[in-house]
């Protein structure tokens, strides 16, 4: 699995800008004041859970809702006056929505002859536009003639055939089955590679987050919570919710029993010393915060693991082989359960057994610590 | 109610068993015998509606003697073309108004919140299925030279002199078209409805501004619906008696009326049948080719 | 945007504006006739001089005019037990039938739509007249079903297709015979398709003019055709109590079936929160 490759803003200037955009029914609030700049030729995607705001952002950069208070620049203009046929945006919808009456071509080629292209020139544009995603092919077929892929892939080309500017995504993949999605992921991939536009996508798949964008902003009740590469997001997570949305995680609610130089201590029961964790900022003794451990980062041990770790005693639950890893779910003493991912143990002679006596053991600056978090969070991960 | 499928009162394997062996034994039986249920109605159209309406065609033959000269003489007749070209220029008026007077209807209930959407709903619906005579009845008192259309006319300086709108053409095109119009919304909101919206939204982020949108995606997908209904008002307005017969005069007279007139009032029979026959021929014209066309193209 | 009422701006007015004056041309004369009705001058004139109810008491009392209403209720019950007591076993046989020639016997039961209505007048008129069955009650009865099974047969087809067959093999595993699942499950089920296609079946037979004009004698006259024959005379306001009533008829049995589709719709089940 590729990584997304980091891609850095060309230009000094962004390409797309939110200054203090909000948008309010009545007393909801959709989106709040949101700051966000997008440079050209970048991939962000817009992250989160349903209603959190993601979708509502999209459909005002394209022009269909006005926001309530705050500007929408693209190329430094702004655009809050432009109806969405003015703004020379292309989007790409849920349901691809192509024109049924039309066939491929005349789909493609729509935008161009509303913009008055002459013949030939609209012929060869949708010629090379069919090209790039691969529908030479299917040009005088009708949408219903075609499967959900290739109906995506029309959207797609209908929306590149004008060369717009930027290119908004609306959960283009959510209706196809999973091999497809992955394949059509890649599609998009290669042909951002290609192409070289600016792209804002919207998606509550975390993973396919992480597999096509360079930057990903994480909505969550109409805020942004966190803006950064999937690796920011994945290792340094600002916050408990963009904890649990991306990857996996356990999170365990302790007391600060003591507190050291960098290091807090937390009374979690089950283990003696307590377990370390970085120290985060302004915390007392006697305050609750929530530690959170990814399961690759948890070693399963046969005995004592050496000093300078978190450790604790606990029993194997349950071992289930998922091919390229094997996941463990583990019972502290105490009847905390915690998720291991081993790598090491796919070959079954080196696994653990149900029912089986063990050590886990991780990093102390693995361990992540919030001093806020919400209930949901944790029930998240526990789903 | 005849149900040849019903099993005799009794125990269930008996039933059972009284079914298996027919099943075997008798396959194309069995087929035929789901046709059961619909055989008396089926006579009864047969005798009562089939055999009549042939009857009708027959006569247009063999009235007064066999042969085809009902039809030579209608087909030759001067007036026989006056009381066709009319009854079509009635026909493409009244589609023509109850279009234009249909779509926003259509368009409303489709996109206003549900209850001013019903509202509208239930009136188009009330006016489709009160009294036909009683809403006819309704235009001619209205229509009248004293009646209370002209007066307020008069009276507000509009016109001199009251409009003749009754007894002519503007009588029956409005009279008409009044009917009409909930047979246009019908069917023209069932195909608005069906309209993904994200498909219009598509159109306008392609660049297409809202006149661009609606004549070459709107239109083109509401365009089964509209057939739909067209072709109904213009058929049925070819057809109709009432209300022509009523507001119009016999200077305006349709074909309905021309037939009643020759076979209730002159007893001539033959001609009347064989106008019948050139009415159905015509009706069946325009009906079956947009009906295969509408079947051939509701694959999405 | 075209499908989107506060996204369309001012043009939204525009199309309010157009429903407002086609809504008020399709009501105005419902609603003229029936303040007509009541109104005391005998030569229409509107705003009448005064109020009354003499056309209506008319109406009740002269015989001719009492006698047809009788005969339009009598046939228009008779045509609806009628229409669907052959339409629904019709509409077994075109939803579940598998006989050749299926679709033909769909498309045969909706003919009497098609056929422009006057031929089909003056074919039963020839016949009626050849049988000496003018002017009898019979003659009405058959006359107004030709038109009337269509419509029973659409709606009870819609509504048999619509019903899932699964439930009638659930209740058969259950136990149930053939014929107790027919009348006990099935037929429940799709009571409002063959309420709607009575219901239907009624206001067309009190309302139809161009047959019952053929069917007619002075023995046997429909409401309508008392109107009919008596406008050919003259716009005496009693006919617009006629047509007052019929108004009245027509509002309260769709008021009637909208009151039962508000009773009979299925209960909250908006419990999974």
């Amino acid at each position: 699995m590729s990584e997304a490759v980091q891609r850095q803003p060309d230009h000094a200037e962004a390409m797309l800008e939110l200054d203090g955009v909000s948008r309010h029914f009545g007393d909801f609030v959709a989106v709040a004041e949101t700051d966000l700049q997008i440079g050209h030729g970048e991939f962000l995607t817009l992250l989160g859970p349903s209603g959190s705001g993601k979708s509502t952002t999209l459909y005002m950069i394209a022009g269909f809702d006005s926001p309530t208070s705050g500007d929408i620049r693209i190329d430094g203009q702004s655009v809050l006056g432009l109806t969405p046929n003015r703004r020379n945006v292309g989007m790409v919808f849920q349901r691809y929505s192509l024109f049924p009456h039309m066939n491929v071509r005349e789909n493609v080629g729509f935008p161009l002859s509303v913009r008055k292209y002459p013949k030939s020139d609209i012929n060869d544009r949708v010629e090379r536009t069919l090209k790039l995603v691969q529908l030479e092919e299917f040009a005088h077929r009708k949408p219903s003639e075609l499967s959900g892929g290739q109906q995506q892939r029309v959207a797609l080309a209908r929306a590149l055939s004008y060369e717009p500017r930027l290119l908004l995504m609306d959960e283009p993949l959510s209706a196809l089955d999973r091999k497809l999605r992955e394949d059509l992921q890649q599609e998009i991939r290669s042909l951002h590679d290609r192409v070289d536009t600016t792209i804002v996508y919207v998606t509550h798949d975390q993973e396919e987050a992480l597999r096509l964008s360079d930057r990903i902003a994480v909505f969550n009740h109409g805020h942004i919570v966190q803006i950064g590469s999937g690796e920011d997001l994945y290792h340094r997570p600002q916050d408990s919710f963009v904890a649990s949305f991306i990857g996996a995680s356990t999170f365990i609610v302790a007391p600060v029993k003591g507190l050291e130089d960098d290091v807090a201590v937390l009374d979690v029961a089950g283990s003696e010393h307590g377990i370390r964790v970085p120290r985060p900022e302004g915390v007392q003794v006697k305050d609750e915060v929530l530690m959170m451990i990814r399961p690759e980062r948890v070693r399963l041990c046969a005995c004592v693991p050496a000093e300078g770790n978190n450790a604790m005693r606990a029993t194997v639950r349950e071992a289930v082989f998922l091919g390229d890893n094997v996941t463990y779910v583990v019972e502290t003493r105490s009847g905390i359960e915690i998720r291991v991912k081993s790598i090491f143990h796919i070959d079954s002679d080196h696994r653990f057994s149900e029912g089986t006596e063990c050590w886990i053991a991780w990093d102390i600056n693995d361990t992540h610590v919030f001093r806020d978090w919400d209930p949901d969070d944790i029930e998240r991960q526990l789903a | 109610m005849a149900d040849t499928r019903e099993e005799r009162p009794g125990p269930i394997g008996q039933g059972a068993a009284r079914q298996a062996a027919p099943a075997k034994a008798d396959p194309d039986g069995r087929r035929w015998r789901s046709l059961g249920p619909a055989v008396p109605g089926l006579l009864f159209l047969a005798i009562v509606f089939l055999l009549p309406v042939f009857g009708v065609f027959l006569r247009g033959v063999t009235d007064p003697v066999f042969g085809l000269q009902n039809y030579a003489e209608l087909l030759g007749s001067g007036t026989f073309y006056d009381i066709l070209g009319n009854t079509f220029l009635v026909a493409i008026l009244v589609t023509i108004f109850s279009i234009l007077l249909g779509f926003p209807v259509a368009w409303l209930i489709t996109i206003a919140p549900g209850r001013i959407a019903r509202i509208i709903f239930a009136v188009v619906l009330l006016s489709m299925w009160t009294s036909l005579l009683a809403r006819t009845y309704a235009w001619l008192v209205l229509l009248q030279n004293s009646g209370v259309i002209n007066k307020m006319l008069v009276a507000s300086g509009i016109v001199d002199q009251p409009i003749a709108m009754v007894n002519n053409l503007v009588g029956i095109v409005i009279g008409m078209t009044y009917i009409m119009i909930p047979f246009i919304v019908l069917p023209l909101q069932t195909s608005m409805a069906a309209i993904d919206k994200t498909v219009l939204q598509a159109a306008s982020v392609c660049g297409a501004r809202a006149p661009v949108v609606f004549a070459r995606v709107f239109l083109p997908l509401v365009a089964p619906g509209l057939t739909a209904g067209g072709t109904m008002v213009f058929v049925m307005s070819l057809g109709y008696y009432v209300t022509p017969a009523l507001l119009g005069s016999t200077r305006n007279m349709m074909l309905a009326e021309y037939i009643v007139q020759q076979v209730l009032n002159y007893l001539e029979w033959g001609i009347g049948g064989a106008a019948a026959v050139i009415l159905l021929v015509i009706t069946l014209a325009i009906y079956l080719p947009v009906l295969g066309f509408q079947r051939n193209t509701a694959s999405t | 945007m075209l499908l989107d009422l506060k996204a369309m701006g001012r043009f939204r007015y525009a199309l309010y504006g157009a429903n407002l004056l086609v809504g008020l041309f399709l009501l105005l004369p419902i609603v003229f006739i029936i303040l007509l009705s009541f109104g005391s001058s005998p030569w229409l004139a509107f705003p009448p001089p005064e109020w009354t109810l003499r056309w209506y008491r008319q109406l009740f009392n002269e015989p001719s005019w009492f006698e047809a209403i009788v005969n339009s209720f009598q046939i228009g019950i008779a045509v609806t037990v009628m229409s669907v007591l052959l339409g629904v076993p019709a509409s077994f046989a075109v939803v579940r039938g598998r006989f050749p020639g299926r679709d033909a016997l769909a498309a045969l039961f909706t003919t009497p739509l098609i056929v422009p209505l006057i031929i089909i007048g003056i074919g039963l008129y020839g016949a009626s007249l050849r049988y000496g069955l003018s002017g009898t009650f019979t003659a009405f009865v058959f006359s107004h079903l030709v038109l009337a099974l269509p419509f029973s047969v659409i709606c009870t087809t819609n509504a048999l297709r619509s019903f899932d067959q699964n439930i009638e093999k659930a209740a058969i595993v259950c136990g149930a015979t053939r014929s107790q699942a027919l009348w006990r499950v099935t037929l429940p089920a799709i009571m409002p398709g063959i309420g709607a296609g009575a219901l239907f079946s009624f206001l067309i037979s009190w309302d139809e003019v161009v047959l019952a004009i053929f069917m007619s004698s002075p023995s046997l006259q429909t409401l309508p055709v008392k109107m009919w024959s008596a406008l050919r005379l003259d716009l005496s306001p009693v006919i617009a109590a006629a047509a007052a009533l019929m108004v009245a008829l027509t509002l309260v049995l769709l008021l009637a079936a909208a009151l039962i589709q508000w009773f009979r719709r299925p209960p909250d089940t908006s419990a999974d929160k």
